[in-house]
């Protein structure tokens, strides 16, 4: 299979077909960041369509010094940041989608309430790091944060999370390490 | 445990179980770890917080969702056309441009739209009372109460994501438009039907427009193999002016699903059993503990997609409105007409009283600079008078 940074190549070379591989490789996973980070639904889908929009504007001037998957993330997650400062308002993660329902809105709405509670620069790093799967280094480079205030502020989501999600699992981790 | 004899910090156990330390360091920390309950449990937790985070999924693209098909000079323009055609520009536009011919040509009333509270079934308010009661490894009971299921369990949810798919997996949606004559016992008989079939509201909404007739929008998830059994009740409510019915076979997704699970289980079994029997190199072993750990978090992911599909599966969506009856009657306002000449008479001296006084402020304002001018003014006026009626005389 070819991979992402060589259809990006291609894309740079003029090739539609690697453009829509690519499309269709991500369309889930950029789809997926922006439903989770809005309200609604028309909007994410708008904002997932300029950043396919960017990727392909900006193929003149790709370089493949990092994964593409980080490059996609770091172009959709500024056209977040971008569309944010335009409204003046950060979306409320706890507000209930206007979409038709999520296939499982209990579960969903379980730990939506849960993300919503912890803080909002420790939100971003977990949700990037549990949902897009990007590496600390790229959440790093992303939020140009050090690399171990990345991981901290990781460990320190998780653990929220952790005496929210899972209230029966005590303090262990700060019993075992005298908090550190 | 303290922290002088602790040499592994917690954040470490994290960054090792990402597969994000440095080699020499895993090592370190995978050898603590083996020897180390507290690091166990800490792994333990951290891996069931990202199972839990994994629990969060949305729905699924939009089919019109597609890859751009302009060249980027037109991104501007496109951007534009996308904008002014989104039903949320659109309707705002149709909803003022309406606004406007009412108001021009017809009394207005605003219409009150009343969000209805889903009641003591409401599944946020259980989902809220069970959570403070108990702790999480039997929130998959309680999902089951949240959902209405009488034995606490999440019912065929579980068992259908827990086996291989068995026939066709089909997910339904249905539509119905429902005309009542009695509106007032259509919620209390909605939540009959669902309590009966075991279903539960997803939303629900009721618009009570003065001057026209009520109406009740909800979305109800029933049981699929219930499902026709609810929809013979609903339809009992009234007379059916609309009803459409959909179902997207899903059958091919679960069996993907199931092959791709079945087939990363293996790949974790295979790559555990060469961990235990490793003979290797140290960084033979990490590169297996990092495989491992990705081939976990993938059968995680994926277990997870499979019992949502399932849940869609198991659970219809019926889209339900209800429209009431409409009896037309006249309507002449709030208010009596006598009330109602009073008020105009009054509202009419108020506005007299306010021109005159008007009249009189604007008079006080500007009178006192009118004057201060006239003084100023009124000598070299006299003087360009008594030379032009001189010229003349000449």
């Amino acid at each position: 299979m070819t991979t992402d940074e060589a259809l990006m190549l291609q894309v740079r070379g003029g090739s539609r077909d690697a453009f829509e591989s690519l499309f269709e490789r991500y369309r889930g996973p950029v789809w997926r960041f922006f439903r989770r980070r809005t309200a609604e639904a028309a909007r994410a889908e708008e904002l997932a369509q300029d950043t396919f929009v960017a990727v392909l504007q900006g193929s003149a001037r790709y370089e493949p010094r990092a994964s593409f998957r980080s490059y996609l993330f770091g172009v959709a997650y500024n056209i977040l940041q971008a569309d944010r400062r335009k409204t003046r308002s950060v979306e409320p993660l706890d507000a209930e989608p206007q979409a038709p329902a999520t296939p499982d809105p209990d579960e969903a709405m379980w730990v939506r309430q849960a993300l919503a509670q912890i803080d909002a620069g420790d939100r971003e790093i977990l949700m990037l790091r549990e949902y897009e799967q990007l590496s600390y280094q790229e959440i790093a480079d992303l939020r140009r944060l050090p690399l171990n205030t990345v991981r901290s502020r990781l460990f320190r989501a998780r653990m929220a999370l952790k005496s929210m999600l899972m209230p029966d699992a005590g303090e262990s981790a700060k019993v075992g390490h005298d908090g550190r | 445990m303290t922290v002088a004899e602790h040499a592994v910090n917690p954040e470490e156990v994290m960054a090792y179980l990402d597969g994000e330390l440095p080699a020499e360091r895993a090592v370190v920390v995978h050898a603590h770890m083996t020897s180390c309950d507290a690091c166990q449990r800490l792994a333990r937790e951290l891996r069931g917080v990202s199972r839990e985070v994994t629990r969060w999924s949305v729905e699924d693209a939009p089919a019109a969702f597609t890859a751009p098909l302009r060249p980027p000079s037109d991104v501007r323009s496109m951007r534009w056309f996308r904008f002014a055609w989104r039903p949320a520009v659109l309707a705002p536009a149709a909803a003022v441009a309406g606004v406007l011919l009412v108001a021009v040509f017809g009394p207005f009333r605003a219409a009150r739209s009343v969000e209805i509270p889903v009641g003591p079934d409401s599944m946020v308010q259980r989902l809220e009372e069970s959570r403070s009661r108990a702790p999480a490894r039997e929130r998959e009971g309680q999902m089951g109460a949240v959902m209405g299921r009488p034995d606490g369990n999440a019912g065929s949810v579980g068992a259908l994501a827990a086996e291989p798919s068995k026939g066709p997996m089909v997910t339904r949606t249905v539509t119905l438009r429902i005309v009542a004559k009695d509106f007032d016992s259509a919620r209390p008989a909605v939540d009959r039907i669902l309590r009966d079939v075991s279903g539960f509201v997803g939303q629900i909404s009721a618009s009570a427009a003065r001057g026209s007739a009520r109406s009740l929008t909800a979305t109800l998830r029933v049981p699929a193999d219930r499902l026709d059994a609810a929809l013979a009740a609903l339809k009992g409510l009234g007379q059916v002016v609309e009803e459409s019915q959909g179902g997207d076979d899903v059958t091919e997704q679960a069996v993907d699903l199931d092959a791709r699970l079945t087939n990363a289980r293996n790949t974790e079994k295979r790559l555990t059993d060469v961990l235990q029997h490793r003979t290797g190199k140290v960084g033979d072993v990490l590169e297996v503990e990092r495989e491992i750990a990705r081939v976990r978090g993938e059968i995680e992911r994926m277990d997870a997609e499979r019992k949502n599909l399932a849940r869609r599966v198991a659970y219809a969506t019926v889209t339900l409105e209800i429209l009431e009856e409409r009896r037309a009657d006249l309507d002449l306002g709030p208010l009596p007409v006598s009330r109602q000449f009073r008020n105009a008479i009054v509202d009419g001296f108020r506005g007299a009283f306010e021109s005159a006084l008007g009249l009189a402020l604007f008079g006080a304002r500007v009178g006192p600079a009118l004057l201060l001018w006239g003084l100023v003014l009124a000598w070299p006026v006299w003087l360009v008078r008594r030379r032009y009626r001189g010229s003349l005389r000449g």
